[in-house]
């Protein structure tokens, strides 16, 4: 059992976040506790998303649900718990679906996390816009992507 | 609109210009080119709606956004460029939008765009290049 | 953060009762542990609601907290219990979404929250009240529908406090100016400003009556996505005995320690930008 008090578990997801550190008490209000200020431009984009109405994009596009805001808010939290430093925060959008997507790029390195309807979370690399890999994305698998994202060029490429 | 039964229309062809209209938050800096790009996001759903750009006007797919609130930028590529990324491309006519069409997955036209898939219509895409002239009665050309 | 109470704590000394004007709590929390009631499985909860449904019309299930025990002698500790049935954690709310009522096999917690509808705190002298008038309304319940006592174990009251960016600190760097736990450097060849502050202090209650926990972290406010420093004072510990007086004498003086500890650790300047009496 989580040692966090007041997390609610969405059921069903594959993501989990890492475990998180001992807060005495996490309130109700589902503000956001921050652990370095990297994340609060993050945090606040993914706040700014849960505003959206139905059809926000012309097309139909639900407006996005409380549980795809807080796994987002979830996914940011992990990324800046991994103190990969420095770098850069990513855009943050919605998905024409109604999830959200983190997307960086970093030279010709590319990464795109997206919180789905559904909650699951699923990633994207790509060098000069071509995609390498993507799949499902795991916290286990978080640190080795973002380390991708900013470490140095493989020397072995072409 | 949902249908079950997605299949290709060849008399799509492939350098037909296909438009999809952007919102605001949609668009994000490319530093690669150092121009305004679309979000992979953009592209993340089961059916993408576009319109066929030889069968309608800019002018007409802006208004459209209009009436359903909300202000677009219209980013294009051609239907072969969809179909090369594993995509099919359907017609879809509706009543006040005749040259609308959908794209879907080939393989799995009930899923979600892979993020690839996605990716990729955000990278080989463009803006379209419309002008509008001013006045009460706009024309638009597409350059 | 009110604190309309005199002290009535044995081991404290006297000093005169604290109120503010423009107390920055948002949220307050009474409530109470104790060993699981094996029978209060999810319908017996169901039907408390069906009681309690006229005061708290809104439920929500959440899954439940994991017990928590304030050894005297030892840090806090986290614990893990399993049983056979699925846990749950009832939520039942009010109209204005700012009293709430948590139940679990082994928790009862009354909860207000800041909200558009409740944005001014209703002072400790009528959440006490109200938090046993729930209580003992819940007591009752447990007899009538005969699912055991509760043997109260623990208790808790916690406030959480919201510091805005710009209402007395800009910048990690000034926050020195809000905490007297933290002291601006000296030296001339003092550190940078520093990007990030986290504090959690705890402090021993005399005669191991319990701990009062104060954390400070910056947070996001998600309804207005400000930046805000979390100020959360909680004091936990076991009461006497489970009866009902002894509850709230350990109410009283957790209160006590939490109001004493916010004017300490705060300082003068917030104190009148908070209106200090």
């Amino acid at each position: 059992m989580i040692a966090a008090e007041t997390s609610a578990t969405l059921t069903g997801v594959p993501y989990a976040t890492s475990p998180a550190p001992f807060i005495p008490y996490e309130g109700l209000s589902g503000d956001v506790i921050l652990e370095s200020t990297w994340a609060i431009s993050p945090i606040r984009a993914v706040l700014e998303l849960a505003s959206l109405p139905e059809n926000w994009d012309g097309y139909g596009s639900p407006s996005i649900s409380v549980e795809v805001v807080n796994q987002a808010i979830r996914l940011v939290l992990d990324v800046a718990r991994l103190g990969i430093d420095p770098l850069p925060e990513p855009f943050v959008g919605p998905t024409a679906g109604g999830g959200i997507i983190l997307e960086w790029n970093l030279g010709k390195r590319e990464l795109s996390l997206s919180v789905l309807p559904d909650g699951m979370v699923e990633h994207v690399k790509s060098d000069s816009g071509e995609p390498l890999e993507e799949g499902q994305a795991t916290w286990a698998l978080l640190r080795e992507l973002v380390s991708w994202l900013v470490g140095p060029t493989d020397p072995r490429a072409a | 609109m949902a249908r079950p039964n997605w299949a290709d229309d060849p008399s799509i062809p492939d350098e037909a210009i296909l438009w999809r209209g952007i919102v605001s938050r949609q668009i994000r800096p490319n530093p690669r080119t150092q121009t305004d790009g679309v979000s992979q996001g953009a592209f993340e759903t089961q059916e993408l709606s576009v319109n066929v750009a030889a069968e309608t006007t800019a002018a007409a797919v802006l208004a459209k956004g209009k009436r359903r609130g909300v202000e677009w930028r219209l980013w294009e590529f051609t239907a072969g460029q969809a179909r090369s990324l594993g995509l099919i491309v359907d017609r879809d006519p509706e009543s006040d939008d005749p040259s609308h069409a959908v794209i879907v997955r080939a393989d799995a036209p009930g899923l979600r765009l892979r993020g690839s898939q996605a990716k990729q219509l955000a990278e080989i895409g463009r803006w379209a290049s419309v002008s509008i002239s001013p006045g009460p009665s706009s024309t638009v050309s597409v350059g | 953060m009110p604190g309309d109470v005199a002290c009535r704590a044995e081991p404290m000394e006297h000093v005169p009762p604290v109120t503010f004007s423009r107390p920055p709590v948002v949220e307050t929390v009474l409530g109470v542990q104790f060993l699981p009631l094996r029978r209060l499985t999810a319908p017996y909860a169901g039907l408390y609601w069906g009681e309690i449904r006229q005061d708290y019309p809104t439920q929500e299930v959440k899954s439940p907290l994991a017990p928590s025990v304030e050894a005297p002698s030892a840090p806090s500790e986290t614990g893990i219990r399993f049983f056979a049935e699925p846990e749950v954690r009832c939520w039942f709310i009010d109209a204005e979404g700012a009293q709430l009522i948590q139940v679990q096999r082994d928790r009862f917690v009354r909860n207000w929250r800041k909200t558009g509808g409740a944005p001014e705190y209703p002072r400790y002298g009528w959440l006490r009240p109200a938090f046993q008038r729930d209580w003992e309304r819940f007591l009752r319940f447990l007899e009538r529908e005969d699912l055991g006592g509760p043997e109260v174990n623990q208790c808790e009251v916690t406030y959480i406090n919201h510091i805005e960016q710009g209402a007395g600190w800009q910048s990690f760097g000034d926050l020195a100016k809000v905490l007297n736990l933290v002291a601006r450097p000296e030296s001339k060849e003092s550190l940078p400003e520093p990007e990030m502050l986290v504090l959690n202090v705890r402090y021993g209650m005399p005669d191991d009556q319990g701990r009062l926990h104060v954390t400070a972290q910056p947070a996001i406010r998600r309804h207005d996505r400000k930046l805000v420093l979390q100020l959360t004072l909680m004091a936990r510990g076991r009461p006497r005995s489970p009866a009902i007086g002894d509850i709230m004498a350990w109410f009283d003086l957790g209160h006590d320690w939490i109001v004493r500890g916010f004017v300490d650790v705060t300082t003068p300047r917030m104190h009148e930008i908070w209106g200090r009496r």
